[in-house]
């Protein structure tokens, strides 16, 4: 599995100007165009994080999402964190793409719904020990 | 037996229902259109994993895909354990129901 570093894939350019333009092609999509040249010399190596830079998220969204999900890190078990990361990503895409100026609420919301639900189960999971179940 | 609680059941119905196909946001997806109300992934979440801690499901991880970033998805599967909570569940509705066969539908 992936560690969360950082790797090198090699992404087909046309008149790379900078990383900028790079990392923007490569957010625009993910397929080969139609007028695809395989020849080495429309590729170019650049850095990519991975679930940072794949995405086509602004800035400001992709940065908040990193910092959700640091604290789903910290307070799911590893295992949960990193299906709640998945999905939420997922659903925090979608909802950018429809209601953008609220996708923001939207993440705190589902982030205090995970914690909350972790809180309640470790009540849960504390009152029945107390009670021998 | 361990019950169904209030809101494992219709998760676990969407997780019977989805099939093959059932993960995080399918899941809540599912849920969402037979509640008709949207419910926050964060309690989904939850209720799978408690789901699973009872027996009542199973999962496994799905291949990465380019859809998601090379993320996986966690699929869920129903157990025999829940396909027989479901039952139970569905004869506890209709017991509860029984001699109401006057009562009209909503909007009726």
């Amino acid at each position: 599995m992936y560690d969360g570093g950082s790797f090198k894939i090699p992404v087909m350019i046309h008149h790379v100007h900078d990383d900028a333009e790079a990392h923007r092609d490569l957010k625009a999509s993910h397929v080969l165009p139609k007028n695809f040249d395989a020849s080495w010399a429309n590729h170019k190596m650049i850095l990519v994080h991975w679930d940072q830079d794949v995405w086509p998220m602004d800035t400001e969204a992709s940065m908040l999402f990193q910092r959700v999900r640091r604290w789903i890190d910290y307070c799911l078990e590893p295992e949960s964190a990193d299906t709640a990361v998945a999905n939420l990503e997922e659903l925090y895409l979608r909802r950018l793409a429809v209601d953008p100026g609220h996708a923001k609420w939207w993440l705190f919301v589902q982030f205090a719904w995970l914690v909350f639900g972790r809180a309640m189960e470790l009540l849960r999971t504390f009152s029945a020990a107390r009670a021998g179940k | 037996m361990d019950e169904l609680g209030k809101f494992e059941l219709p998760v676990l119905a969407a997780v019977a229902r989805l099939r093959g196909n059932a993960y995080g946001v399918s899941v809540m997806d599912e849920v969402s259109k037979r509640e008709g109300r949207e419910v926050a992934y964060g309690s989904v979440h939850v209720t799978l994993d408690r789901l699973k801690d009872k027996g009542f499901v199973t999962s496994k991880m799905g291949e990465p895909t380019a859809e998601r970033g090379g993320r996986r998805k966690r699929y869920y599967q129903m157990t025999g354990k829940g396909e027989a909570a479901l039952v139970a569940a569905r004869s506890r509705s209709k017991a509860t129901f029984e001699g109401l066969g006057w009562l009209k539908p909503v909007g009726a």
